[in-house]
């Protein structure tokens, strides 16, 4: 892909497993250890995506943000922060990120969610359908069909897949499901979200020779060819 | 009713001005009518008395028949007919005098006395003082003077209490609506200060007047506890945060020394071992995460949060996220809300709670068919309830249920069991509310109690 991605991480353990993890997956990563670095490399240099820790020495990642939003520097910025609660979150979302990610998290998380801030920046169009192999979904008419035939999903189902087709070939994270389709940024105790994917698995591959939703292990769900 | 209206303080004080009030009014009318009237007794005594000398001297000079010529004299002269003369024989038979006849019963010699009595020529009977005495021959004399005044003044002064009932209604409504108005203020500026603070304002105080009066001694000891409480919740704050970030930073570490490791394996053994350390992991930190929104949701932090949501269609997304996991499990989930209007919650920590309550029905609710998820409004407290009807718990073990990481069955390993009970119980306390396990005939009812203010 070659996307361009900046680090603002002062623990050097943490920084190094992501940035590692972010060249695996093909991106370009600049890394800093402060808040004044990061403020000066995300106003010079043209990110897909800051993934911006909250904790910082000297100038705090909450104060980085403020600025960067206040210079009209529109790039995403991913907050990393042990500060999980919700309250916090919403402070940061308030204060102008796109997104809110608690420590610890697994790396596949913080990947899917980059992927979508990265994908969400280069896509203006607004859609009316989607399609997927031989998955097609109208979104005007809210209806799913599948080699021509009508899949009868109920709303939340419908709702599901639509979120799924919007990050194609993609890792979905259970806990990105929840917000994107509920909007709801709880821990579920029990494996709900594993419960809803089984029974839209049923209904979209059953039968069908190209299975497209698939589980990655680990991380979350994936829809795709392969 | 009347009982809550003589609790009323406000109702008090108009009652108590009010009285007060017509009592003043009445005692001074009282006090002004009794004096004029022994005053004007007086006067009418001493002339009475005055004529009557006259006349005794007359007597003595001249006998009966003088006596009657001076009175038929008088009675021609005198342009001022208030006073009135009569003298009899000693059988009662007039000799001479401006009324008719002796009246019944009054008997000679009388100091004074107060006697109705209708004058010659007059039709009107009227109240007159005389005084009377039996002279030397057997004869009786009678002086009186009609008591005009007393009367004027015992008019004027029913006419003052009838005027003064309803002007000092007027006046004691109108005092007061002036100083309910003025202490009500005084209240209200220190009930919208509390209030902010306690939605999480960091800042407001009660405004002190500078009168030295007991308003601005109730001000200064408020603001004094508003600052104990900012500065108690600034350092829980402060501690949490701490607390987090540096329980936090290894367990991140850990994760993805472990994420790392799950990567580059191979063994097949080893790759089962560590997942079963990341578990592991994932549950302390679920524990760690959950104690400090305990703490916080209990300390009052978060009520900045709150939004206006509409709780029926709240439920109905949590029934919405655990359908099919219910489905899956034989449980039916049933939505029932009776709100008819969005109140302010914190949505996110609720649902959460909800989630947790969920969640513990699922794990716990042994032989469950039922769950049902509902909004029961009363008054100012609204319950979201969820309701099963599984095996319920026992009465005696309730409270156990409640504490902090407190589990009812210690064989159990299933993580996180016995905080989200505790969280739910905090977040119902953010909102002011409470939880409460009842027995839903069979199974258990959690309901989750909010305080809302009434529109």
């Amino acid at each position: 892909m070659g996307h361009k991605i900046l680090l603002v991480e002062d623990d050097i353990a943490t920084a190094q497993f992501i940035a590692k993890g972010f060249e695996e997956a093909g991106f370009t990563i600049d890394t800093c250890a402060n808040g004044r670095d990061g403020l000066f490399l995300a106003s010079e240099g043209s990110y897909a995506t800051v993934v911006l820790d909250r904790m910082l020495p000297g100038m705090d990642g909450m104060s980085v943000l403020a600025a960067l939003r206040a210079a009209g520097i529109k790039t995403p910025v991913i907050i990393l922060s042990a500060l999980g609660d919700s309250d916090a979150r919403i402070a940061g979302l308030q204060a102008g990120c796109d997104d809110y990610l608690p420590k610890p998290f697994a790396f596949a998380e913080l990947l899917a969610r980059v992927n979508l801030l990265v994908r969400k920046g280069t896509n203006t169009v607004v859609e009316t359908e989607l399609r997927c192999d031989t998955l097609h979904l109208d979104l005007l008419a809210r209806k799913a069909f599948r080699d021509g035939r009508e899949i009868d999903l109920q709303p939340r189902e419908f709702r599901l897949l639509e979120f799924l087709m919007r990050h194609p070939g993609e890792v979905v994270t259970r806990t990105m499901l929840l917000e994107g389709v509920w909007d709801y940024h709880f821990d579920p105790g029990t494996n709900i979200i594993d419960v809803h994917i089984s029974r839209l698995r049923r209904k979209i591959d059953a039968g069908e020779e190209v299975p497209l939703l698939h589980t990655v292990r680990g991380a979350g769900y994936r829809l795709g060819t392969r | 009713m009347l009982k809550r209206l003589y609790r009323n303080t406000m109702v008090r004080f108009a009652a108590m001005i009010f009285v007060s009030m017509v009592l003043l009014v009445f005692v001074t009318l009282a006090f002004v009518q009794q004096t004029a009237e022994k005053k004007l007794q007086q006067e009418h005594q001493s002339i009475v008395s005055d004529i009557k000398g006259i006349l005794l001297a007359k007597y003595d000079e001249g006998g009966t028949k003088s006596l009657a010529e001076h009175i038929e004299r008088l009675i021609a002269t005198r342009s001022r007919d208030q006073t009135i003369f009569l003298l009899t024989d000693p059988q009662g038979r007039p000799i001479a005098g401006n009324i008719a006849e002796w009246p019944k019963g009054l008997s000679a010699p009388t100091d004074w006395a107060e006697v109705p009595m209708v004058k010659v020529w007059n039709v009107t009977e009227q109240s007159v003082g005389v005084s009377t005495v039996r002279l030397r021959g057997g004869e009786r004399l009678l002086v009186g003077h009609i008591l005009e005044a007393k009367r004027l003044a015992q008019g004027s002064m029913r006419e003052g209490l009838t005027l003064a009932f309803p002007a000092s209604l007027v006046l004691a409504v109108l005092i007061t609506i002036i100083t309910v108005a003025t202490i009500a203020r005084k209240v209200d500026a220190v009930v919208a200060v509390t209030e902010a603070v306690r939605g999480g304002e960091n800042g407001p105080r009660v405004p002190i007047s500078g009168g030295g009066d007991v308003f601005d001694r109730l001000a200064f000891h408020i603001n004094a506890m508003l600052d104990q409480q900012e500065r108690l919740v600034g350092q829980l704050r402060v501690m949490t945060d701490g607390l987090a970030h540096d329980l936090r930073s290894p367990l991140t570490r850990l994760r993805s020394t472990i994420d790392r490791a799950l990567v580059e394996l191979d063994d097949a053994v080893a790759i089962a071992a560590l997942e079963k350390v990341a578990t592991e992991a994932d549950a302390l930190l679920l524990m760690l995460s959950t104690a400090l929104q305990i703490s916080r949701a209990e300390a009052g932090i978060g009520r900045e949060n709150f939004t206006r949501t509409d709780l029926g269609g709240l439920l109905l997304e949590m029934a919405d996220v655990y359908g099919p996991i219910c489905e899956d499990r034989g449980i039916a989930i049933s939505v029932v809300s009776d709100a008819d209007r969005a109140v302010p919650v914190h949505r996110q920590l609720l649902s959460q709670a909800i989630a947790n309550l969920i969640d513990n029905a699922l794990k716990y609710a042994e032989g469950a068919t039922k769950l049902r998820l509902s909004v029961e409004s009363a008054g100012r407290e609204i319950a979201v309830v969820v309701a099963d009807n599984g095996k319920g718990i026992p009465d005696e073990q309730r409270e156990q249920a409640l504490r902090r990481f407190g589990r009812l069955d210690p064989e159990r390993g299933m993580a996180g069991a016995g905080l989200g009970l505790s969280l739910a119980q905090a977040v119902a306390q953010l909102h002011d509310g409470r939880i409460e396990l009842s027995d839903n005939h069979p199974g258990l009812r959690v309901s989750l109690i909010l305080l809302v203010d009434p529109e």
